[in-house]
């Protein structure tokens, strides 16, 4: 019998706690579809949320495609045991300077790939031993300029038989070629060209042509192809000019992108307007529901009612991320077929959502530890277009002075911007996982202190 | 239970500065209890510590049995009281209709849709978006969202200020549909007409505390200013003119207080004086107690930006 009635108190528990949870989803899916269509039927809502990111996007990949975006870094490891530039390598590096070219400069110690998947700058690296290699190669293209001149000749001079002072006794050794001594006569030409071709002027003649490296990141870098094909006119020129050899010196190309190749500023422009506006949204929207139900008196309409602050909480991220989904939609759209950009995978749909709520949880801490509405809408904006301008939306980092990069690596914008680039266009995972995991933990953060900071009594 | 709200020693403290005083009333169901006082009596307060919107520094509260700052007597409180906030606001951009459904939502159980549009008489602007209704059918969207749980309780935060006449009047018939159909009404206003025209029973509150309670009957009678008779224009009567001294006259009328009158011996009687000044053609006036009268002599007399000038002062 006892066994029987806690049977029955299990069920109606069970039965209380399945009610409980339909009405606790039903409200919070009825206030976040209540925030969504307020949002949406409001002209100017539609249009900052929605058609202005889109506007902002194709006019910044227009009014940017022919940027001249020519800064080149060069880490010089070619150098003297005083640590000075080998001849060469200085003689390359004024070449550069004094072209169109902007020339800067990294140390040695640098792991160049590293550096430029982070600072999406490009890099050209002077090798070790340039400037013997040059040198050598230099050397090598002469000898060859000798051989062909000497081929020539020996072609147009006469046959043994024509030369009838010349006699076996009278030999021409390596010697006399050597030292420059002119033998008249078929036999005295092939003896020397068997000399140079045997390698006893101790020339190598399968020496490496020296080679530089170029290494960029195309998929941030709007201006690689552009300095990759000014560098090799330069190049040419420096290789005349200061070698007088044609064909000596090779630029290679290594691209550290690991991210699938793409074409136009679309690319660029699409995941960081949109992390842009996924974060002003969020921030400001949320902020602004709470300052905008503050001030009407609508919140303490809410909280009169059995909604509970975790409700208003999840129904204010789930309007956000939805928001962020139905922007995110019409932004990729747009991007893929008027721009040619590559459409996004089920990673950065995630990411998107983990921004949404990222900011979300920033716009809620900020409508919570601010009592005055106006201050919570001025905080907003203080916190928003600051944070915009300084993550890398509109112009890369390594472009803003070092204090400012420091600023930018403890904003949320910016892992949110490299978390979508990187889920966009990066095959690799650890890229998308740094920057996405920071971006999470900064999700959680806000969240937890914006929920703690939300008062639901006064 | 006879009591749809009790209230012990409640004490509202901000700084070091009590709101709320130490008051302690109770408020019988099915009637309208209004709550009166100027700005910053404390009443607000008040009434948002028992709508569980505020917490309470000392003293306590129970509403419908349930106790309020109890987390779980709070659900059940929230979930048996509805409430209109003074002007009344909610999503512009949703049509009424979507309004009710949205706070429908919040409550496991409620009533239907149509059944409250009807009943406020709002079922032709059921399409209509709220940013597009006038003050008037606002407040009755308000009222209709306040009653969509069917709640026990219904607060009325000063139902029908900036209201015209007919929209108020539209309001107090709805409101009295209300207390007809069991619901204790509790509200605060400005308008002393309206307190007097739907309550059962008054709280004047002055600087936190409670300083009259009963009916507006029983409050008008015993702390308004008596029975008056208004007599305008007695410069013109030269009998009457002798009468008349800076304590009984505001401008050119003659203000006498029949009881305190009456029971001087020595004077004219008040149906010689009345007989004087309609033979002289002047205006005559009897005026009752009114609730106005008492509530200005128990919280002070208020300049026209409405601030107390000063407590218990006889008006005229």
């Amino acid at each position: 019998m006892e066994m029987s009635n806690n049977n029955n108190n299990n069920n109606n528990n069970s039965v209380v706690s399945i009610a409980i949870a339909v009405v606790t989803a039903r409200a919070v899916i009825a206030l976040a579809r209540a925030l969504i269509l307020d949002w949406l039927r409001s002209k100017t809502g539609v249009f900052f949320t929605i058609l202005f990111p889109i506007m902002l996007m194709s006019i910044l990949t227009l009014v940017f495609e022919d940027d001249n975006d020519i800064d080149l870094y060069i880490q010089n490891n070619d150098v003297n045991n005083d640590g000075t530039p080998t001849e060469l390598s200085n003689a390359l590096i004024t070449t550069l300077e004094s072209s169109v070219l902007h020339i800067k400069h990294i140390s040695k110690d640098v792991d160049v790939d590293e550096y430029v998947k982070h600072s999406s700058k490009r890099v050209l690296v002077i090798p070790d031993g340039f400037d013997a290699s040059l040198r050598a190669k230099s050397i090598e293209a002469r000898m060859m300029v000798m051989l062909s001149t000497l081929d020539l000749l020996q072609e147009q001079s006469p046959t043994d038989n024509d030369n009838d002072n010349y006699t076996d006794n009278d030999s021409y050794n390596d010697n006399d070629a050597r030292s420059g001594v002119i033998v008249p006569g078929r036999e005295g030409l092939d003896k020397r060209l068997d000399a140079l071709r045997n390698g006893n002027y101790n020339y190598n003649y399968n020496s490496s042509v020296p080679r530089l490296l170029l290494v960029a990141d195309s998929s941030r870098d709007r201006g690689h192809e552009q300095v990759q094909s000014i560098l090799m006119s330069i190049l040419l020129r420096f290789q005349q000019s200061a070698i007088d050899a044609p064909e000596i010196l090779a630029i290679d190309v290594d691209d550290v992108s690991d991210i699938k190749p793409v074409s136009g500023k679309a690319n660029y422009y699409l995941p960081a307007v949109l992390a842009a506006f996924i974060m002003t949204n969020g921030v400001l929207g949320t902020s602004g529901i709470a300052a905008e139900f503050k001030r009407k008196g609508m919140l303490k309409r809410l909280m009169s009612t059995p909604l509970s602050r975790s409700q208003w909480i999840v129904a204010n991220m789930l309007t956000q991320t939805v928001l962020a989904l139905i922007l995110a939609s019409m932004m990729i759209s747009i991007a893929v077929i008027a721009f040619n950009t590559s459409p996004p995978n089920a990673i950065s749909i995630v990411v998107l959502a983990i921004g949404a709520l990222c900011f979300t949880g920033l716009g809620m801490l900020i409508a919570g530890a601010l009592k005055e509405p106006h201050a919570v809408t001025g905080a907003s904006n203080a916190l928003a277009f600051p944070m915009m301008f300084l993550s890398g939306v509109f112009w890369p980092l390594d472009s803003m002075p070092e204090y400012m990069q420091n600023i930018a690596h403890v904003l949320p914008l910016t892992y949110f911007v490299d978390a979508l680039h990187a889920s966009m266009y990066s095959s690799s995972m650890l890229n998308v996982l740094q920057s996405t995991s920071i971006l999470a933990v900064l999700t959680g953060a806000f969240i937890l202190v914006g929920s703690y900071l939300t008062r639901w009594k006064e | 239970m006879e009591y749809a709200i009790e209230v012990f020693n409640l004490v509202k403290r901000y700084s070091s500065r009590n709101v709320v005083d130490g008051i302690s009333f109770s408020v019988r169901r099915g009637i309208v209890f209004a709550l009166l006082g100027p700005n910053g009596a404390g009443k607000t307060t008040t009434i948002e510590i028992i709508e569980c919107l505020r917490t309470l520094t000392s003293g306590s509260v129970y509403v419908l049995g349930y106790r309020v700052g109890d987390g779980r007597d709070e659900k059940e409180i929230k979930r048996r009281i509805g409430m209109m906030p003074q002007e009344f606001r909610a999503l512009d951009k949703l049509t009424v209709r979507e309004n009710i459904e949205l706070f429908s939502k919040f409550y496991d159980r409620h009533r239907g849709i149509d059944e409250v549009l009807k009943e406020f008489d709002i079922e032709e602007y059921s399409n209509v978006r709220f940013e597009r209704l006038s003050g008037g059918l606002r407040q009755r969207l308000g009222l209709a969202i306040s009653t969509i749980n069917d709640p026990e309780i219904l607060f009325l935060d000063e139902p029908t200020t900036g209201l015209d006449p007919a929209s108020r009047k539209q309001i107090w018939d709805m409101v009295k549909r209300l207390k007809n159909s069991g619901k204790t009404i509790v509200l605060t206003s400005h308008y002393m007409e309206e307190v007097e025209h739907l309550a059962d029973e008054v709280a004047v509150m002055s600087k936190g505390r409670i300083v009259a309670m009963g009916s507006p009957y029983h409050i008008a009678s015993r702390y308004g200013t008596g029975r008056r008779l208004v007599i305008k224009g007695y410069s013109r009567s030269r009998a009457l003119t002798e009468l008349a001294d800076s304590n009984n006259t505001v401008g050119d009328a003659l203000i006498l207080n029949m009881d305190e009158y009456s029971s001087n011996k020595s004077s004219i009687p008040i149906t010689e004086i009345v007989d004087i000044a309609i033979r002289d053609g002047l205006e005559v006036q009897f005026r009752n107690p009114s609730l106005e009268d008492a509530f200005l002599r128990l919280v002070g007399r208020m300049d026209d930006e409405g601030r107390l000038l000063d407590s218990r002062t006889e008006q005229i």
